[in-house]
């Protein structure tokens, strides 16, 4: 008995040992900084799913040539693969650029980062058409939420990846989103406001193999594709991270995140004044860093949102708590 | 590069101390030295204003300049103006008691040197969906402070959060350092920072991040990373353009 007790404590502080807590640089890019201690608080969100708090460690980026050329083809970027400059936000990693015989600096790429494991492709049309002359768009053809949808569905294979690698919702619907990009401009023949739209994006998010939910820094856990006109697909950039559970962290009741918020543990990246807060929302979220950024764990944090009272304005705020180690 | 531009970018600071070292160790990297750069005590109003009102002219006297700090949209119309604007207020902590200003319409941005202006701070050109807005009303009375020597200014339409990463996103995207070329030019830059550094939040509650600028100045890039277009002369401020980038919500 005294053996086995000393062996499951070996275990434990081995375990321990392998999955470190989230650092000071760490937490402040992941959720933001710490926040006071909250004065008043209101709880009106709903009960807290029974999930695991899995804690994933992220398997070291291996650079694959073949997979590169091959994605460069499917997406009609021709050149051989070579280092990219090591002044690139996601180096090191290797980068297929098109050659471009003009001096024109736009280019075709495809990339692949050995720092976060993400692939970029890279169109060469600026998506901003516009008529100098008679102060109007040339923008046509861009495609609709559920156009845009259906052709980054189609592009899921060129990324190794399938529907079930993608995150669903608490009812079963595929998680994802659609955001535009669009330029205002005062319409001379009306003198109205108008707002045409140049691009749209859409948004999916890496599914956690034990539940919860990606939140996505910049980009991270995150495939986004870019349309303009004529429906072309003018950018990828997939930041799916290959997760492995090495630990778990201890759940926590609505009393024990109460108490956390009214002692200022959670961190936010707004600075609310945290007088007179009510947390209409709580969920378990993985926060995952851009492509940018070298990762190692992903680790779970309470999500809690709601809206504060002050100076007689109602602000949205969202906060997040790292649950103690288990 | 050709010889004789004076690519000097300015860095105008307020609190962030990374962000300013950041800034005056990655512009010159890029052949970009700085022609200045101030912090806290050392910002004053007329840094900013315009000549006519007695400002020293110094944020005119760089190709590309960066205020980082705070700013404030006012409620109240300035009658004067007939519209509320928008304001940066320069506090020194030997005079606490005193807090200088700076309309909107104070300043006057653009030169033959200065071509790029960015405010990474709040509400400078709030505008709906957020409540009070007052871009519109400056854009419509020519009471923008871009001129037509500036190709482009930027800020905020929105809150937003100071991000110490901006130095590094901002310098990588100008000078090519993401490998997508649409990120490069000034506007793609602005957009990828917001992108990189904005919480990301749903609905009305996402910041928004905004370049003005004039329609002929879309594909800008900073000098020797790419070409640029001089804007037309005789415009008025209701010709500029608004490129508004949201961070993508969760």
């Amino acid at each position: 008995m005294i053996i086995v007790g000393v062996a499951v404590r070996l275990i434990t502080c081995g375990h321990a040992a392998l999955v470190p807590r989230p650092g000071k640089d760490d937490l402040r890019r992941l959720v933001g900084d710490q926040i006071g201690d909250v004065k008043v608080l209101n709880w009106a969100a709903g009960d807290l799913e029974a999930t695991n708090l899995v804690i994933y460690k992220i398997e070291a980026p291996k650079y694959n040539r073949e997979q590169l050329l091959t994605l460069a083809k499917n997406l009609g970027v021709t050149g051989e693969p070579e280092r990219m400059p090591s002044s690139f936000s996601s180096a090191p990693g290797y980068w297929i650029k098109e050659a471009n015989p003009t001096n024109r600096p736009w280019f075709k790429a495809v990339s692949f980062s050995e720092k976060s494991g993400s692939y970029v492709f890279a169109g060469d049309e600026d998506d901003h058409r516009w008529d100098l002359k008679n102060h109007r768009p040339l923008v046509r053809g861009v495609p609709t939420a559920d156009e845009a949808l259906a052709k980054t569905l189609q592009l899921l294979p060129m990324f190794n990846l399938t529907t079930n690698d993608l995150e669903r919702t608490a009812e079963g619907k595929l998680r994802w989103r659609c955001t535009t990009d669009g330029t205002t401009y005062t319409d001379k023949t009306d003198g109205k406001k108008k707002r045409f739209i140049r691009r749209i994006n859409v948004m999916l998010w890496q599914r956690m193999p034990g539940g919860g939910s990606t939140f996505s820094i910049g980009g991270g856990g995150m495939l986004e594709a870019s349309y303009i006109s004529d429906g072309k697909l003018a950018q990828v950039e997939c930041v799916f991270r290959k997760l492995r559970p090495v630990g778990t962290a201890k759940l926590m009741n609505r009393n024990q995140i109460i108490q956390a918020l009214k002692r200022g543990d959670a961190r936010s990246f707004q600075m609310p004044s945290c007088q007179n807060l009510t947390i209409t929302n709580c969920s378990l979220v993985y926060p995952q860093l851009s492509g940018d950024h070298k990762q190692s764990f992903v680790w779970p944090f309470y999500a809690a949102s709601g809206f504060e009272i002050g100076d007689g304005e109602t602000n949205y705020v969202a906060f997040y708590l790292l649950p103690p180690s288990d | 590069m050709e010889r004789g531009l004076r690519r000097v970018p300015g860095v105008l600071i307020s609190p962030l101390r990374m962000i300013l070292q950041r800034c005056t160790r990655g512009f010159p990297a890029m052949g970009y030295p700085c022609q200045f750069r101030r912090g806290d005590d050392h910002c004053f109003a007329q840094d900013l204003i315009r000549p006519s009102l007695g400002g020293n002219g110094l944020f005119n006297s760089a190709n590309l300049v960066l205020f980082v700090g705070h700013s404030a949209a006012g409620k109240e119309t300035v009658l004067s103006l007939g519209h509320a604007q928008s304001y940066i207020p320069f506090y020194n902590s030997g005079f606490s008691s005193q807090m200088d200003w700076v309309g909107m319409n104070d300043m006057r941005l653009g030169s033959a040197t200065c071509k790029w202006a960015a405010f990474y701070s709040c509400n400078l050109f709030r505008d709906s969906p957020r409540a009070n807005p007052i871009y519109s009303s400056m854009k419509n009375l020519d009471h923008l402070a871009i001129t037509e020597d500036l190709h482009i200014m930027q800020a905020y339409a929105s809150e937003m959060s100071v991000h110490p990463d901006f130095s590094k996103h901002w310098p990588t995207a100008l000078h090519g350092g993401t490998g997508v070329a649409a990120n490069h030019t000034v506007l793609g830059a602005w957009r990828y920072v917001c992108d990189r550094t904005q919480p990301k939040e749903s609905g009305t509650s996402a910041n928004i991040s905004r370049s003005v600028y004039w329609p002929e100045c879309a594909g800008d890039f900073i000098y020797g990373y790419g070409p640029q277009t001089d804007p037309f002369p005789d415009r008025v401020q209701g010709e500029l353009l608004e490129d508004d980038q949201i961070a993508p919500p969760q």
